[in-house]
């Protein structure tokens, strides 16, 4: 089988009653259904309010639509270990929640497939945060008026 | 109604870490070029204590006069300057 381009991705959320959102579950199927993304691996971290770590996999919320997961959930092999979840947890503050997922970027599969083909090599991936852009792009006006 | 369909066995989680497995295997690998090493320790010492003794200029002010060393001596393009420095900016 071949795997495209996986990304970790760690989002802090107010509580986890915010994450079972319609909004979220229905933006995920759609990247689901149409093959933008698979979703490899996903568990929840929550932090009490005396700092310890809980750990909830899919399968604990029972407030989670599923046929969300349904495609992917047969696939889900565990690839995030409790090592990662307790490093990551270190940057949580108490009583907060956090969704920790896994996915693959299917959609950029064929692409990173021809550049490997062409012997490219990977220099720099970074995602731009939008006020870094907003702030650049502010500049360049200045400095064209 | 929801199609509830559990899997089969919950993950253990007890296997290698993937972030130690990343660090591990970025420390040893050649994909680092020299550029992207020399901007990610500009914008590592942002992250590092506190200075022994007195700067004689502000840290950041430092860093900036850095990455324009690094600019004029090739070892970063104007579009990879001009990133680092807003990221310097923005942390």
């Amino acid at each position: 089988m071949v795997i495209g381009p996986i990304e970790m991705l760690c989002i802090k959320f107010p509580s986890s009653s915010s994450f079972v959102k319609d909004g979220i579950a229905s933006a995920l199927r759609v990247l689901v259904e149409n093959k933008t993304i698979r979703i490899i691996d996903i568990l929840f971290i929550q932090k009490n309010d005396i700092g310890e770590v809980i750990m909830n996999e899919i399968d604990d919320l029972d407030a989670i639509d599923y046929s969300i997961f349904d495609p992917i959930i047969a696939d889900i092999a565990g690839l995030i270990s409790e090592a990662d979840v307790q490093t990551i947890a270190q940057n949580l503050d108490n009583n907060s929640f956090a969704a920790l997922m896994l996915f693959e970027n299917t959609w950029a599969t064929a692409f990173r497939d021809e550049i490997v083909n062409a012997q490219g090599q990977l220099l720099l991936n970074e995602r731009i945060p939008s006020s870094v852009i907003e702030e650049v792009m502010a500049a360049q006006k200045t400095v064209s008026i | 109604m929801h199609r509830r369909s559990r899997r089969q066995s919950v993950p253990s989680r007890q296997g290698p870490s993937l972030l130690g497995t990343m660090a591990r295997t970025a420390a040893i690998s050649s994909t680092a070029t020299a550029t992207s090493r020399a901007v990610n320790q500009a914008i590592d010492q942002k992250a590092t204590k506190p200075q022994q003794e007195p700067a004689a200029q502000p840290e950041l002010l430092a860093q900036l006069t850095q990455l324009t060393q690094l600019k004029e001596a090739g070892a970063l393009t104007e579009e990879e300057f001009k990133l680092a420095k807003a990221k310097l900016l923005i942390y």
